[in-house]
């Protein structure tokens, strides 16, 4: 694909292929059992030519029968043949599955035990101490090189490389195995990393109440009708600190489906009255429950959400996580029919949602905020990724913002992705797969009307239930 | 004998249509390189040696058919022969 954009997994993707050739190969299988079984009933006539009239219409029988059991083209060579077609198919797909990654999964295996090896030696925090001492020490060299020569050191290789996203699994490894008893190797060891942290932070109690004002109905092109629009509404939707919008969406049949716009993390505090800050960040990572996860389930609760009624999730950073961790609840997903989950620069590799729900995951390639889950996103068939490389941009704001860990991370920065995302379908099988899902499930058809409305969270506020005796 | 490799042999032929239709599912994969078209190509082959088979079934099951309505013919006869015979001797 064009403009810098790399997809990999989804309709597409490797590990789809890979069970095609799986499926086409047990299909091989198949019939070549079925044509052994016609075999098999072929030599039973053969055997029967033998019994009564054996030299005259026995005879004629076994005359009959000899060209197809003589064949090359006879059933028991057939399977034979189809059987050999299935096993190269299935050793194909192994091959392509062992190469696929496997340098990769080398430096991770290195990485993964000299961390978990450093993390379990008694000087593991002494070990731990050095080694973040040495990372520093070459920063300060690397500022030195930069006043000495002039040329500039590009931190957001790092980045785009992969080596932050391996570092940061070498961490998590690490982290782990500080951990009482015996840690095993995991492919994404960041969350459960953290996952002590995230029991330590207390629950805080949360008000979820309508933005007074904030409902609109929405008409023409202003209707949420592609992923780029849905990133918008997630955009427009930091305007309203601590708030996520619920569009509903009323098809000309009759039939509704809901976009639910989830931002990111808004405050760098811990346990403050905005569920969108780093207590959620935290909790997200660590698989628990976040304020920002019933904040939106609350405000679906609110909206009036129907079951089997579809629920398209867009989240951008923290909201992506937010979104993939309320389609991975089984809890949540039998009460919303979430179809499809789009997450922009958001750390979700570690997270899975149910069966049935598809993902688009988008990230730039510079942007350090996915990386932090510490692996690449799965491919499957549910699970799109696009990563963008902006160094290819033709618009020099955007080469210029591949450069900023901040501006590679902007959600505005994200639309424009997702634009340029949409206008890429015909090019690619995943992107197709994928709008055509969310377009026909979700945006509906032209002629399609919206309402929308903000529910905002407030954190730490009790909310005083009346006991029948004070009624 | 007789009578009875006719519907044996449209059993072993509705068998290998039936291996045909299989085969046209492993058609159906999205991949593109050398090695999938000499895939594709190894698959063909097989359809076709299923659909020879089927043919060269169809033409063993009608001579079989033949066979067995001669042999019920044959049958038939020898039992009215007998038959006459018996009637003949009990004049």
């Amino acid at each position: 694909v064009s403009d810098g954009l790399h997809v990999t997994g989804g309709y597409g993707g490797t590990s789809a292929r890979l069970e095609d050739l799986h499926r086409a190969a047990a299909a091989l299988r198949q019939a070549a059992d079925t044509l052994a079984d016609a075999d098999g009933v072929l030599m039973v006539a053969q055997r029967a030519t033998f019994i009564g009239d054996v030299f005259g219409s026995g005879a004629a029988a076994r005359a009959a029968l000899e060209p197809v059991l003589r064949s090359p083209s006879s059933p028991a060579r057939t399977a034979e043949s189809l059987r050999g077609l299935a096993r190269a198919l299935v050793e194909a797909a192994s091959t392509y599955e062992r190469a696929e990654g496997s340098v990769e999964l080398a430096v991770r295996a290195v990485v993964g035990a000299a961390a978990s090896t450093l993390g379990k030696s008694p000087l593991a925090l002494l070990l731990g101490i050095g080694v973040a001492a040495h990372g520093l020490l070459a920063v300060g060299l690397g500022s030195v090189l930069v006043r000495g020569t002039g040329r500039r050191v590009d931190p957001s290789v790092l980045v785009s490389s992969g080596a932050a996203e391996t570092l940061l699994y070498g961490v998590g490894t690490f982290l782990r195995a500080l951990q009482p008893g015996v840690q095993g190797l995991l492919p994404a060891p960041v969350g459960p990393a953290v996952a002590p942290i995230g029991t330590l932070l207390p629950r805080r109690p949360l008000l979820v109440v309508p933005v007074l004002g904030s409902t609109r109905t929405l008409a023409g092109t202003d209707v949420p009708a592609s992923d780029a629009d849905a990133m918008r509404s997630v955009s427009d939707g930091y305007s309203t600190p601590g708030a996520v919008a619920v569009t509903r969406l009323d098809h000309p049949d009759g039939t509704r489906s809901w976009l639910v716009a989830v931002p990111g993390t808004e405050e760098g505090t811990v346990g403050g009255p905005n569920p969108f800050d780093m207590q959620s960040n935290l909790e997200l990572l660590a698989g628990h429950s976040a304020a920002a996860s019933e904040l939106t389930v609350a405000a679906m609760e609110q909206a009036g959400i129907a079951p089997g009624e579809p629920v398209m999730l867009a989240g951008h950073s923290q909201g992506g996580m937010t979104a993939m961790a309320l389609a991975g609840s089984v809890a949540v997903t039998s009460r919303f029919a979430i179809t499809h989950v789009l997450t922009a620069g958001s750390p979700v590799a570690g997270m899975s949602a149910q069966p049935g729900v598809e993902d688009l995951h988008v990230e730039h390639t510079t942007d350090v905020i996915p990386a932090l889950d510490g692996r690449p996103n799965p491919d499957t068939r549910d699970r799109t990724t696009v990563r963008r490389d902006l160094s290819v941009s033709d618009d020099p704001a955007e080469r210029a913002a591949r450069l900023s860990f901040v501006d590679a991370h902007d959600v505005d920065l994200y639309v424009r992705t997702l634009d340029l995302v949409d206008a890429s379908a015909g090019h690619d099988a995943s992107i197709n797969a994928w709008q055509e899902s969310v377009g026909s499930a979700v945006f509906g058809p032209d002629g399609t009307t919206a309402v929308v409305t903000r529910y905002a969270g407030i954190g730490g506020v009790e909310v005083a239930t009346l006991s029948p005796a004070s009624r | 004998v007789s009578g009875a490799l006719a519907p044996v042999a449209a059993r072993a032929r509705g068998l290998v249509e039936e291996a045909g239709r299989t085969l046209a599912r492993a058609h159906q994969v999205e991949w593109v390189s050398d090695a999938a078209d000499r895939y594709q190509a190894a698959l063909t082959e097989g359809q076709q040696a299923v659909l020879r088979a089927s043919a060269m079934l169809d033409a063993a099951q009608h001579a079989l058919a033949v066979l067995d309505a001669a042999a019920r013919d044959a049958h038939a006869d020898a039992r009215m022969s007998v038959a006459q015979r018996l009637i003949s001797g009990g004049r």
